[in-house]
């Protein structure tokens, strides 16, 4: 082992244990609603056996002798050999919390503080005190040194897989009880291998006459039937497994009536069922611990780990690939538009037979022998034939042209293609990055579990929409600010069960978590069944706080008082517990989720519950951009925001408040420039400072007819007009940070490279629609700008 | 400061005594005046990009270009010293400088050129230099018959946001 760099591994062997206790923490939670689960037993027992693996090869010593004895503890719960009884979930637990604690103490520094010796004495003070009889074998082969391989399945006794065939008298009472009965006692002396049919089927299992068993052991034959003859069995014998496949019933030396239905391919258990295919030489292997129990968490897939700044990379290089086409497309269109025009072949054969008959008609005259007009036709005749001599270079040229137009449609074919390759190269690169939210979902049934505990709250998790995909950053920076609300819905939201009974609710408080694609964006919602924001709580709260006057106040609405919530230092939990209700925390809620160009709202019903809705960009490296000029720069609007773009004549303007709005389909919309939410250097921006220069005197200038082109956008709540010079055009912007080599711009996403090289501004419209909204009543900078009638 | 160099390389001696009597400057002019940045501080110098403008920020941000398709901001150094602006010419150039993790341009009248000053020439500004600038001069220093201003260039930037026009100050904060 000393060839190895373990510098090297770490990262490797941190990223694989992450991902092995996120998943222990999932069939642990699994094991916790059902502590028979025998996938989620086995799955357990799996993880910790590779958790113990990696750690040896690292050489992490804790790590690899507590998931040593928490392996056996599941390798004997697998078998059957104990319960599952709360102490030993909850010290579990505390195991895994302990373990994910060490790693993270690891990962930041290198190495870890975290001390596992007590724990590991207690998980073995467990085992013994509560050991199931004979399990020497056992404990013997997990120490066995096979073991520390890494993801290896558990090390087998050496010895001849037999196959036990138990025929138990028909219509047994509690067969299935028998059946176990069996299997247990098989375990105590023998590794099973498989039965058929499984534990978990014996559930389902009303009527069972036949149960075959495949193990390993060092027991001679006549241990084996001994110990698999139980009250009711009809008869035991042994058999090798393969031959039991080949022909099971004629090897069945009493001709048992035994429905087909019952007895199905006898090699593989149930859990393995997905690989019908395996051959019977396999069977010596051990297939149980390496096939996924028939979880719902089966992933095939194959995956690569790969550093996300080559993924970045690869992302900025597809964008400027989109880019470059653009610019493609561009220059075809604009050689097509050159070529277009008319078709000069009907003209030039005219033209072409006029100067023929011109030359004949001259011929006749100089034979006709007119030689009145002198040396005139000949010079006329000469010029002809220069004339034709020219045109013929025409013709040529046109010939050219004709093929340059054949080209340039394959050009454009080709520019075409060039399009949809980099479209999909680009659509590729996105979707490596895309991770589904499930995962993160998932966490949440822990944090659930914890907090429920600690608040003495009854609580249950719903998730839905757990297949979306967002991207894999977002995930990740998704995960505190949801942990921070969904801890304030349990905190703040949920009642306790008493108080939730005698407000006739269910005595379980849900929390629901769920996601979904909606257009451009990914709305997540958390919300809870609690009693909801009390307003007139908020109402006083902010008035006590100073926030604002108790007069300003009693103006409110319920949604600018609701909005309160997001405001540093506000909380209306009666009591301050170590989870929530401190005051800190929402507003930074609020800012992280601006950070990643998204936007957080919350409604609330009283008594009813509040849910929170977070809607972001499907990722944060490219944008569908409607792009427009404002003041001769080019502006991206995303097009989430994008309700539809009018076309309005000055006389559909109205004033409210001395603000500037228009009627659209008996709405009045607000009317926003950017210089209204923007300043410039200190004041308007300098092309409008020209403009109201000029504009005194002169009449207004734009568009000619005085028709302005309106956006109108929307951020789910306000819809505002917002006035633009000019559109230039659809198209999907690579989003560049301005914070990179600045900071951030209020009301910019940020900024993104165009064809021509130059840059332009991305707006974040829930700023400059929130901006907007909230601009004082008498400012208004710019009225110069729109129509003339309004000075 | 420039004069704290590392004690980097014991054994090479010239270059340690380069760098503790030798300043290397870029020299560049506002308006009459002449000034200077450390080398080292020099990402490159390139003639004026085509800038698009951006709200929310002081008047002496002219805005942000592409440099090699990363979006760099651009200081015009005469409005930030208070000098009254001045047309682009054939001799306007953009100094990019790097100032910690980030890059960023400065435009300058011209760029005169690189010159190495011994720095015992170099002494502290007076406390009598009423300019805006002079909080941002780490020395003067004379060069011929010229007096020579020598930025912090760091120093410069590093009061960048709280020169936010205030409406939106209560957002920005988070952003900085």
């Amino acid at each position: 082992m000393s060839g190895f760099n373990l510098a090297e591994l770490l990262p490797f062997y941190m990223d694989e244990t992450d991902e092995h206790i996120a998943l222990l923490n999932d069939s642990l939670l699994r094991l916790e609603a059902d502590p028979s689960d025998a996938p989620a037993l086995q799955e357990t027992f799996r993880i910790f056996h590779s958790i113990k693996g990696a750690s040896v090869v690292m050489g992490f010593q804790s790590v690899n002798r507590l998931t040593h004895h928490l392996e056996t503890l599941f390798d004997e719960l697998r078998a059957g050999k104990r319960i599952l009884d709360r102490p030993a979930l909850n010290l579990t637990f505390r195991c895994l919390d302990e373990l994910r604690d060490y790693h993270k103490d690891l990962r930041s520094r290198g190495e870890s503080s975290v001390d596992l010796t007590n724990l590991v004495q207690e998980v073995v003070s467990y085992l013994e005190a509560t050991a199931p009889g004979a399990h020497p074998a056992l404990v013997a082969a997990s120490q066995s040194p096979a073991s520390a391989q890494a993801a290896e399945p558990p090390p087998l006794e050496t010895g001849v897989p037999t196959r036990i065939v138990v025929v138990f008298e028909s219509n047994l009472p509690l067969v299935d009880m028998k059946a176990r009965l069996v299997l247990n006692r098989l375990a105590a002396q023998a590794r099973i291998l498989r039965s058929q049919p499984t534990v978990e089927e014996l559930d389902q299992i009303e009527s069972l006459e036949r149960l075959s068993i495949d193990v390993v052991t060092e027991c001679d034959a006549s241990t084996l039937v001994q110990l698999a003859d139980v009250e009711g069995a009809k008869r035991v014998y042994l058999e090798s497994p393969e031959s039991a496949r080949v022909e099971p019933l004629a090897t069945v030396p009493i001709a048992t009536p035994e429905p087909a239905h019952s007895l199905p391919t006898p090699v593989l258990t149930g859990a393995t069922a997905t690989r019908p295919s395996t051959p019977p030489s396999e069977v010596a292997e051990p297939v149980p611990p390496r096939a996924e129990p028939g979880s719902t968490k089966a992933r095939m897939v194959e995956t690569i780990r790969v550093d996300s700044d080559r993924l970045d990379h690869l992302m900025n290089l597809a964008g400027e690939l989109v880019l470059t086409k653009a610019r493609f497309s561009a220059i075809a269109r604009g050689l097509d538009d050159l070529f277009k025009g008319t078709h000069a072949h009907a003209l030039k054969l005219d033209t072409r037979e006029r100067l023929d008959v011109v030359s004949r008609s001259l011929e006749t005259l100089t034979t006709s022998g007119a030689a009145a007009s002198g040396g005139s036709i000949d010079r006329i005749a000469s010029h002809i034939r220069r004339l034709r001599d020219q045109f013929q270079a025409i013709e040529n040229e046109l010939e050219r042209i004709g093929e340059a137009r054949e080209q340039l449609k394959s050009l454009s074919d080709t520019v075409h293609s060039l399009g949809r390759v980099s479209d999909s190269l680009q659509k590729g690169v996105l979707d490596t990055r895309m991770v589904p939210i499930g995962p993160l979902f998932e966490r949440f049934r822990r944090v659930i579990r914890d907090l429920s505990v600690s608040s003495g709250k009854e609580v249950a998790l719903r998730i839905a929409g757990e297949k979306t995909e967002l991207d894999k950053r977002m995930i990740d920076e998704l995960s505190d600010p949801l942990i921070h609300m969904v801890r304030n819905g349990v905190d703040h939201g949920l009642e306790r069960p008493e108080d939730r009974v005698a407000a006739g609710k269910p005595r379980t408080g849900t929390i629901s978590l769920s996601a979904s694609h909606r257009g451009n964006s990914v709305v997540i919602t958390a919300s809870d069944d609690g009693r909801g924001i009390d307003i007139e709580r908020v109402r006083k709260k902010i008035v006590a706080n100073g926030l604002i006057t108790a007069e300003d106040a009693a103006a409110l609405s319920d949604r600018e008082l609701t909005a309160f919530i997001w405001h540093p230092g506000l909380s209306t939990a009666e009591t301050i517990t170590d989870v929530s209700g401190r005051g800190v925390g929402m507003d930074i809620v609020k800012n992280r989720i601006e950070s990643l160009n998204g936007a957080v709202d919350v409604r609330s019903v009283l008594g009813q519950g509040t849910t929170f809705t977070i809607r972001l960009p499907l990722t944060l490296a490219i944008m569908s951009c409607l792009l427009v000029r404002i003041h001769d720069e080019v502006y991206a609007i995303p097009l989430d925001h994008l309700d539809e773009i009018v076309e309005i004549r000055p006389g559909q303007l109205f004033k409210v408040q001395g603000r500037p709005a228009l009627e659209l389909r008996k709405k009045i919309i607000a009317l926003v420039t950017l210089d209204d939410v923007f300043i410039w250097g200190g004041g308007a921006h300098p092309r409008v400072r020209d403009r109201a220069n000029r504009a005194n005197g002169e009449a207004q200038a734009a568009g000619g007819n005085g028709n302005r082109i309106v956006v109108i956008v929307q951020n789910g709540e306000t819809t505002i007009g917002l006035l633009v010079d000019d559109l230039i055009g659809m198209q999907e912007v690579v989003l560049k940070s301005i914070e990179r080599n600045f900071r951030a711009i209020p009301g910019l996403s940020g900024a993104s490279i165009l064809g021509d090289g130059r840059v332009s501004l991305i707006l974040d419209l829930d700023a400059v629609i929130e901006r907007a909204a909230r601009r004082p009543l008498a400012a208004n900078l710019n009225s110069t700008q729109l129509a003339a009638s309004d000075v | 400061m420039l004069a704290g160099s590392s004690p980097a390389k014991p054994t090479d001696d010239a270059t340690r005594r380069g760098d503790r009597f030798i300043a290397q400057l870029v020299g560049f002019r506002l308006g009459d005046e002449d000034y200077a940045i450390a080398i080292t501080k020099i990402q490159e110098i390139i003639l004026m990009k085509p800038i698009t403008r951006i709200p929310q920020v002081p008047d002496y941000i002219e805005g942000l270009i592409n440099l090699r398709g990363s979006v760099v901001p651009v200081v015009n150094l005469r409005a930030r010293f208070g000098l009254p602006r001045k047309e682009v010419d054939d001799d306007t150039r953009t100094i990019v400088v790097n100032i910690q993790e980030k890059t960023v341009g400065c435009v300058v009248d011209a760029v005169t050129q690189v010159m190495r000053i011994n720095r015992e020439e170099i002494q502290p500004p007076p406390l009598a230099v009423l300019s805006v600038a002079h909080q941002y001069i780490s020395g003067l220093a004379k060069l011929d018959d010229r007096l020579l201003i020598i930025l912090d260039i760091e120093r410069l930037f590093e009061d960048q946001s709280p020169l936010l026009s205030g409406q939106w100050a209560d957002k920005s904060s988070a952003g900085s």
